[in-house]
């Protein structure tokens, strides 16, 4: 038996994760036991997974645990892919955020309380944030204050309020802050009107000067007691102010870009055709769909019920993207945003806490429509590297050729010098074939562009 | 028997503690005040619905709404 203690879970003495034998399951340890049975007897369980705002398990009879303070042994509903707050949009975080606030609400109401915010605690599922740490709450005592309140200011609301009112790209700061942003870098950066707003002033100005000022002075806060009405107050303030963040500048700037296709409807349409055909005969699992945009393609995927990723370097379209999910009630794609030169590096302890990129599990298919162009010519990549890099992705690879006199890539030329004379149908299938053989090739009807279905060689 | 709360890993924060107080206390009075001129306009039928917010004194989860 092989059993591996999970690289993130080691710093909450209730219990752990680990993996045995493939199998994912957490080790509840005896300390925890009183809380964790008041969680299933006080229904408190029952409600959250319920209502879809935390993960079920299963409780695991006859295993002896991995060590001796051993209490249950559970098993929890798995997650397909597991992503991290810098890779979410402005609108997943935000939802993560309200899910937490809810989630804490309703556990206020059954007598227990989050000893923990972290935004790792929450993952996608089907579309919606979920809660995935079952051994985040303890038995709430009447006029403690609550534990999490630090943790979710620098998770959530100062990340939110950096995207909100200075710039959508600054949740990038999370990659460098695992415990979120410190809340004094939070009020430096946020622009002088963020202070005459009440909740603002109050969970992040006065919070970062406190925080400060207190630094040493830890028994100050040892007798504090707050009355639970007045706590219920602060998660409803808290609710309020993070419903009250919005992208409005920017989303109204940046829409009309997006909605410009670059086809004419026949091409638009050829190339939707030939996508879902290809798809059809690969039949994946799982798709990435890399350098999705807003979504357009991804979806083809979608409606044939594969779970798909869809990643994109630019928070607007990734924003867009998730929007249109929400409202389309689609749950089988995940929009996230990634530097496909750049992606998530290991991060945290050990450079063992979270994961890269590479080391999530790998798609059955790829889709690299109208990326080709951006990855060979802006970023300097030659060919035989793009090529490497996506047969190590996957063994199915949907791939779009944009050549030189395509509208796109004169563009992406007009202000350089071209250093690219191997840019062509005839080096790209040469570089690919390295890899890859050509299963389909289409031109796309009323455009220079060509779709090819390629398949890893073994 | 009383939970003692040795499970508590993270830092709360001094000061984020004593900011939570200051804070909690004075949205409850925001809250109090709100809430209790809505319940003074319903004894003057002036208001049907309960108020939204629901505490731990409130009208519970289903209602009039």
């Amino acid at each position: 038996m092989i059993q591996h203690i999970n690289e993130s879970s080691f710093r909450d003495p209730a219990g752990f994760l680990f993996d045995e034998n493939g199998k994912l399951l957490r080790q509840v340890n005896k300390c925890y036991q009183e809380d964790f049975d008041f969680l299933i007897s006080s229904s408190l369980y029952d409600i959250l997974t319920g209502e879809g705002l935390m993960i079920e398990h299963k409780e695991l009879k006859n295993h002896q645990g991995l060590t001796p303070d051993c209490y249950k042994i559970i098993e929890p509903d798995l997650i397909g892919f597991i992503s991290y707050p810098y890779e979410w949009s402005f609108s997943q975080l935000k939802d993560a955020a309200l899910a937490t606030l809810k989630i804490q609400k309703i556990a206020l109401e059954h007598d227990m309380t989050l000893k923990d915010s972290s935004a790792y605690n929450m993952q996608f599922k089907n579309g919606n944030p979920v809660l995935i740490d079952t051994l985040s709450f303890e038995i709430y005592q009447d006029g403690k204050p609550w534990q999490a309140y630090r943790q979710f200011c620098q998770h959530f609301l100062a990340p939110l309020a950096l995207m909100s009112y200075t710039d959508i790209r600054l949740n990038q700061l999370l990659k460098c802050y695992l415990d979120g942003i410190p809340l004094d870098l939070a009020a430096e950066l946020l622009p002088f009107k963020t202070k005459l707003k009440f909740s603002l002033l109050m969970h992040l100005h006065l919070h970062a000067r406190t925080q400060k000022k207190y630094a040493d002075k830890g028994h100050a806060s040892k007798n504090i007691q707050i009355k639970r009405s007045n706590l219920i107050a602060l998660i409803d303030s808290l609710i309020s102010v993070v419903s009250g963040f919005s992208l409005k500048k920017q989303s109204t700037e940046w829409g009309e870009y997006y909605t410009f296709t670059n086809y004419s409807d026949q091409s638009f349409s050829h190339k939707k055709e030939i996508i879902a055909r290809v798809l059809k005969n690969i039949n994946p699992e799982w798709l990435w769909d890399l350098g999705a945009n807003t979504g357009e393609f991804t979806r083809i995927a979608g409606e044939q019920g594969i779970q798909c990723i869809a990643f994109d370097i630019d928070p607007v379209a990734v924003e867009i993207h998730y929007n249109v999910v929400k409202q389309q009630k689609i749950t089988n794609i995940l929009p996230l945003i990634i530097d496909l030169t750049n992606p998530s590096p290991a991060t945290g302890w050990n450079n063992k806490e979270r994961m890269s990129l590479m080391q999530r599990p790998r798609p059955g298919a790829i889709l690299a429509l109208a990326l080709i162009h951006h990855l060979a010519i802006s970023d300097n990549l030659p060919f035989n590297k793009i090529s490497g890099f996506l047969s190590e992705l996957s063994d199915d690879l949907v791939i779009e050729f944009i050549p030189k006199n395509d509208f796109q890539v004169r563009k992406l030329l007009e202000s350089r010098i071209d250093i690219f004379p191997g840019y062509n149908e005839e080096n790209f299938e040469k570089e690919f074939s390295v890899f890859f053989s050509i299963v389909v090739k289409e031109r796309i009807h009323g455009s220079e562009r060509i779709l090819y279905w390629m398949k890893k060689k073994k | 028997m009383i939970n003692l709360n040795t499970l508590l890993y993270i830092d709360p924060g001094t000061g984020s503690i004593i900011l939570q107080a200051f804070v909690a206390a004075v949205v409850g009075v925001i809250f109090f005040i709100k809430y209790g001129w809505h319940r003074l306009l319903r004894f003057f039928g002036l208001r049907k619905a309960p108020h939204p917010r629901r505490g731990c004194e409130g009208e519970g989860e289903g209602g009039e709404n």
